[in-house]
């Protein structure tokens, strides 16, 4: 058995979310967690791993910002090409083990596509857990993702989003969007951590902010789960680029929980 | 059961393997390496070779598979000859061993367990081994081999330590005799000046001040990473052929460069070089120990020796764990 | 699909670089049948005056005249490519820096006075630019892999690691470890490192690695035994200018 082996699967849909991000429907069908990642390759581009935004055994859903190589590349294909993909790799957030709690789902940027997972898995266990917030913080109006599906969570759950910078012109309203940052407007709500789980994924600096504010809120580390980002090579759990003080993110992540990863920042 | 072989017979030995396998074995040329032998007066035993083995298992440029017209195409592996090596060291028999560990931690590695497997082992002991860099009497050494080959007065006791190298002296039992000698503790003794306390170095992984004084000295060339014997990290890279095939090729990586921990949109993880240089020590010392119950280093002390600046962590580690203990 | 307009350009220099691309033989027939060469010195006698889409800019600016062509052909495309080690670093060209001009002018310009100068520098301090190919010459591979990625839609990335790192996995001797002056850790590989593998020191001609670290560089080529002026005059060959920016960068930050 050869691990490395990808196989090919083709696109069922492509569209765009922002100038820079685009989601896509691959004909991939495994038994996954939320926050798991896979493996996409281009002949000749190279690989990366891009975070799983769907649940659902039929087919998959990527959600993909235009960053480097091998995104940019993807970027520029249609409905029906075919790409290489290996996987699931990791561990996801641990769905089953927090049963019962109250979610609090943060993220930033692209950083809300793992967590758009966790959210199609609540759709499909919404009997297992109690209050959902959804706390999702943009760079501008632009750059919004998820738009077909935001109208439907701010139906079911309680939804706030707010754009770090608003222009004049800017189309606000349709989600009830705030302007500032993101923990600049949690600051203002009333965050109860009883009984309440924080699933973060985000750009480091808002993280790390957010972190902060959480343990204010009176949060405690084992509370707190984050999808961590590193440079990965094979996802196998050898090629060592991905070690955070000894630990894989492949294996052992993506998602960690804080207090794994508190002390070593700059590993 | 130990065996023996004289002097003369082992040439011998030698000679016949070479004949019917690429044995490869350290060889004093411009620079000590192991190379394939052609004969066995080549062989240089005495040197603590400067390169090491993990060439033949972890290979630079390991193709891993082709993209050709739409499909992707495994390499034949079954196509790997088959070698022995002969005169490893303990240092370079264990690193051989943790990587049987790193590239079979969740998922195997086909290409190196396929190159493992083609190997045969003969290791060598030498009481006075290396200089005053090595210390390996200071870190977990867990060997595995075919043959084992002490250095007598006038003869080599001979240690069996598989079935593989049963059938070896099985096939020249012309040439070795059977030995009543009990191998004792000292006759495994490796003399080493060099000496690290400690290798839980939890305690002082906040302790700046000291890092900071081994780092001012890294030129952050990567040699360390180059002639580990354990390195084995590595990264991928697709190169193009003129045909219109991808190939997908493997090499070695270097946590000492920042390239290393960098991702899409040239955030680096990494960025100070103190932080890169404690990752090298703790993966050797901590991190794989935590693992997988041992340290990775396996005490050769290559990347001191050939530091350009001879940055010497082991002392600077044993200082800063006083330190911490007061 | 129509084939992207390429152009190779050249200034001040000895245009080893363009041979480089020449010595593909091999290869070159099939290179040229996926891109449109629109000017090349050597093989088009005609220099084109249009768009184009990827350039390769070989040569140190060491004049008025050079500065505007550089100028005129980084408007005029779309991707600028520095080429060698004279574009990207400065080259031999640039030592000119760092020697009083009252040494050199009688010496050359004393029958072409006429010349509007420049102090000698490399391409990006005109233009922007969009990728280096470094190294004197630079590796031939390395050019038709860098036109391969751009015609694949793919960033190319330079390679980024010290000349230690291949020398050390082609099996050769420390030159360094050997006392000679071998400028490999502070200098950026890529070029299968090619001197050393011969047995001849670095000279840096790739320029300086992204984590170079000059300062000890130099006290390391001190405990060798060489002078400061030595070690001075090895480092300038090559990575003199682009070392000197680094030193103001640092000083500008400590400030």
């Amino acid at each position: 058995m050869n691990d490395y082996i990808p196989q090919k699967v083709k696109i069922l849909e492509f569209y765009r979310e922002s100038p820079d991000n685009f989601s896509i429907v691959i004909d991939f069908k495994t038994d996954h967690e939320p926050g798991q990642f896979i493996q996409v390759s281009l002949p000749g581009i190279g690989e990366a791993p891009i975070s799983i935004c769907s649940y659902s055994k039929d087919h998959m859903k990527l959600n993909v910002r235009e960053i480097g190589s091998v995104t940019n590349s993807l970027g520029k294909l249609k409905e029906g090409d075919e790409i290489w993909v290996r996987g699931p790799y990791g561990k996801g957030y641990p769905m089953q083990e927090l049963k019962g709690n109250n979610l609090l789902i943060i993220g930033g940027g692209c950083g809300v596509a793992p967590l758009k997972g966790i959210i199609d898995y609540v759709d499909q266990n919404r009997e297992d857990y109690q209050n959902i917030d959804l706390f999702f913080g943009y760079r501008s109006v632009h750059d919004v993702l998820f738009r077909r599906e935001t109208p439907e969570w701010k139906n079911k759950y309680n939804l706030m989003m707010s754009v770090d910078k608003a222009e004049e012109g800017d189309d606000l309203a349709c989600f009830e969007m705030k302007t500032g940052y993101l923990m600049e407007r949690m600051k203002e709500l009333d965050i109860n951590s009883e009984n309440t789980v924080a699933f973060l994924c985000g750009p480091p600096i808002m993280i790390n902010k957010i972190i902060g504010l959480l343990k204010e809120k009176g949060f405690k580390s084992e509370q707190i789960f984050l999808s961590a980002e590193r440079l990965m090579q094979c996802a196998l759990g050898m090629c060592g680029h991905c070690m955070i003080h000894g630990k894989y993110t492949c294996l052992d992540g993506p998602v960690f929980r804080w207090d794994e990863l508190e002390n070593f920042k700059n590993d | 059961m130990v065996y023996a072989i004289s002097f003369e017979n082992y040439n011998k030995f030698l000679d016949s393997l070479i004949q019917k396998t690429d044995v490869f074995a350290p060889v004093k040329g411009k620079v000590s390496s192991f190379e394939k032998l052609k004969s066995a007066e080549e062989f240089n035993a005495d040197v603590l070779t400067e390169y090491t083995a993990k060439n033949n298992f972890l290979k630079q440029g390991e193709l891993i598979l082709t993209h050709k017209e739409g499909e992707v195409v495994e390499p034949d592996l079954s196509k790997i000859k088959e070698k022995i090596l002969l005169g490893l060291r303990m240092c370079d028999l264990a690193s051989i061993k943790k990587h049987d560990i790193a590239m079979n931690n969740k998922y195997a590695d086909p290409y190196y367990n396929e190159r493992r497997k083609k190997v045969t082992l003969f290791g060598y002991h030498q009481k006075q081994c290396g200089d005053e860099y090595c210390f390996c009497q200071s870190v977990d050494l867990e060997v595995e081999y075919d043959l084992f080959f002490y250095k007598r007065a006038d003869h080599y006791l001979v240690e069996v330590g598989s079935d593989k190298g049963k059938t070896i002296i099985k096939d020249n039992q012309d040439l070795f005799e059977e030995s009543d000698y009990k191998m004792t503790k000292e006759d495994k003794e490796i003399d080493n000046q060099l000496k690290l306390d400690s290798h839980d170095i939890d305690d002082i992984y906040t302790n700046n001040r000291g890092w900071s004084a081994l780092v001012k000295d890294c030129l952050a060339c990567g040699q360390c990473n180059a002639l580990c014997p354990t390195c084995f990290c590595f990264e991928f890279r697709d190169v193009p052929k003129q045909d219109g095939s991808v190939e997908k090729k493997r090499f070695l990586s270097e946590c000492q460069l920042e390239c290393f921990s960098r991702v899409a949109g040239d955030h680096i993880f990494r960025k100070a070089q103190i932080d890169r240089f404690k990752h090298r020590i703790y993966h050797q010392l901590q991190y794989f120990k935590d693992k997988f119950g041992k340290t990775l280093c396996t005490g050769c002390g290559r990347c001191i020796r050939h530091c350009p600046t001879k940055i010497d962590f082991v002392t600077k580690i044993n200082e800063m764990k006083k330190e911490a203990k007061k | 699909m129509t084939k992207p307009k390429v152009g190779f350009y050249s200034v001040t220099g000895c245009q080893g670089c363009l041979l480089s691309v020449i010595f593909n033989e091999e290869e070159l027939l099939g290179v040229l049948e996926k891109i449109d060469v629109k000017s090349f010195p050597f093989i088009k006698e005609k220099v084109y005056d249009g768009h184009l889409d990827i350039v390769f800019f070989e040569g140190v600016v060491t004049s008025k005249h050079d500065e505007e062509m550089v100028k005129k052909i980084r408007d005029q495309c779309d991707i600028f490519i520095a080429l060698g080690a004279c574009a990207t670093t400065g080259g031999v060209p640039a030592l000119r820096n760092f020697t009083p001009p009252e040494n050199i002018q009688p010496l050359i310009y004393h029958k072409a006075l006429e010349i509007t100068d420049v102090d000698p520098s490399p391409v990006d301090k005109y233009v922007k630019v969009d990728y280096y190919i470094q190294g004197c010459p630079p590796d031939k591979k390395e050019i038709l892999g860098f036109i391969d990625d751009l015609l694949r839609g793919k960033k190319p990335l330079m390679y980024s690691k010290p000349v230690c790192i291949e020398c050390r996995h082609n099996g050769n001797p420390c030159l360094l470890e050997k006392g000679l002056p071998c400028l490999g850790p502070v200098t950026n590989g890529g070029c299968n490192s090619v001197c050393t593998n011969g047995g001849l020191v670095c000279w840096g001609c790739r320029g300086p690695a992204q984590d170079a670290n000059f300062e000890l560089m130099i006290k390391v080529l001190k405990e060798k035994g060489y002078d400061e002026k030595f070690i001075k005059q090895r480092i300038d060959a090559f990575e003199g200018l682009k070392y000197k920016e680094k030193e103001d960068a640092k000083k500008k930050w400590l400030e």
